[in-house]
């Protein structure tokens, strides 16, 4: 490690979330800035962080912190790890000749506009190293700090490519203070989506991940579809909670001390990683029936064109 | 009349584990269970015109003719009958 500090979480002094412990950044050198992925819908990662002051209590990428000796509780989101050599380590990555200029997606396992991202700004200095070398890119993030980086997105936009997600999975305040206490609230994260899809970016939702018996009601998944069409978001995708190891146990010790009611139906769906098939169909389909009803998609719900358009909303 | 009765008359009942999703055919009424919407309010009764993919265009009399997913149709339920 190349050198630490100390600082109190923006973040939690923001949003005013109830964990107020301080955060160590730690700042190291990395040898490698993409990683090679298999099986998804992009072929490479990028990650200028590790740890996530978000505290997101269902997020999979608590389980990476244990490579670092880390737990995946508290220290997932107080301890991390920042790359500051990452820009110039990809820079010279991307220069290679073997370089194919495949889809490179960031914040698959840390989110890139987490606070301390106004300091280092190594997210908005690693797009600008693949904007330079063409490479499309897809962003995962809850940060609102990325109408910051609206310019070059949009530059990515209209040349090599660029998707930009906004994960959503409430807008339930008590829930997204509960589940993100670290997050800017999910509404300032539609707007920030409003602002990059006026600038031609094309940004939607991640309604994900939905946690069973928690965020999975009608109401809530209509509330965030609804929201999602009425901000213009250009898509909208979904997928349920995955509980692998190191997230499974600090989840479900979240989900006993909150949501106790919750726990058997946990014990019945997660005997593995993932909810069962049935489960993921449900709700495919109900967020799929759901897109439909809210216009989020090329037809519009309603039929006969000389009545009131149905996004016109009470 | 049972589920099953009412529904080899109007439809078919596609089981899954947990749920179920009806399948509606033209003509059939069909009750709207999907969040309410302007102009539209969860329980409205309408008449299946045309099936489509993944759902109907359901007409709704008065309050008109809408696109709905299948997930969000099920049969009515008359007064007097087992829910």
């Amino acid at each position: 490690m190349a050198g630490a500090s100390v600082l109190p979480c923006p973040a939690r002094a923001v949003w005013g979330a109830r964990v107020n412990s301080p955060v160590h950044y730690e700042e190291a050198q990395c040898k490698t800035a993409l990683n090679r992925v298999a099986g998804m819908g992009f072929q490479w990662s990028l990650n200028p962080y590790r740890g996530c002051v978000h505290s997101c209590h269902y997020c999979f990428a608590r389980r990476f912190h244990g490579y670092l000796n880390l737990g995946a509780g508290q220290d997932f989101s107080s301890v991390i790890t920042v790359k500051v050599n990452l820009p110039e380590v990809l820079r010279w990555e991307l220069s290679a000749p073997t370089w194919r200029r495949e889809t490179v997606a960031l914040g698959t396992a840390t989110d890139p506009y987490q606070p301390i991202e106004g300091k280092y700004r190594l997210t908005r200095r690693a797009l600008e190293a693949l904007h330079r070398y063409r490479t499309p890119v897809g962003v995962v993030t809850k940060g609102t700090m990325v109408v910051r980086d609206v310019d070059v997105l949009a530059d990515m936009a209209a040349r090599e490519g660029c998707t930009v997600c906004f994960s959503v999975t409430t807008l339930d305040h008590d829930l997204w203070q509960q589940l993100e206490p670290g997050t800017p609230p999910p509404w300032q994260r539609l707007r920030a989506m409003e602002r990059l899809r006026a600038a031609g970016v094309n940004a939607g939702v991640l309604l994900a991940p939905v946690v069973p018996g928690i965020t999975d009601s009608l109401d809530n998944l209509s509330a965030v579809v609804r929201a999602a069409a009425q901000h213009g978001a250009r898509f909208l995708g979904t997928q349920t909670l995955y509980l692998k190891e190191g997230t499974r146990e600090h989840f479900l010790d979240f989900a006993q001390r909150e949501f106790p009611g919750a726990i058997p139906l946990y014990e019945r769906l997660y005997p593995r990683a993932y909810a069962p098939r049935w489960y993921q169909d449900r709700l495919g389909q109900q967020v799929a029936g759901l897109k439909v009803l809210y216009g989020l998609g090329d037809e519009r719900p309603r039929v006969d064109e000389n009545r009131p358009v149905q996004l016109a909303f009470p | 009349m049972t589920m099953e009765t009412r529904t080899q008359q109007k439809g078919q009942l596609l089981l899954m584990d947990e749920g179920v999703c009806w399948q509606p055919v033209p003509g059939a009424r069909a009750l709207y269970k999907g969040p309410r919407l302007e102009g539209l309010r969860s329980g409205s009764v309408g008449r299946v015109a045309e099936l489509r993919e993944r759902g109907a265009i359901m007409d709704f009399g008065k309050k008109g003719r809408w696109r709905v997913p299948r997930y969000f149709l099920a049969p009515p339920v008359r007064s007097g009958e087992p829910g």
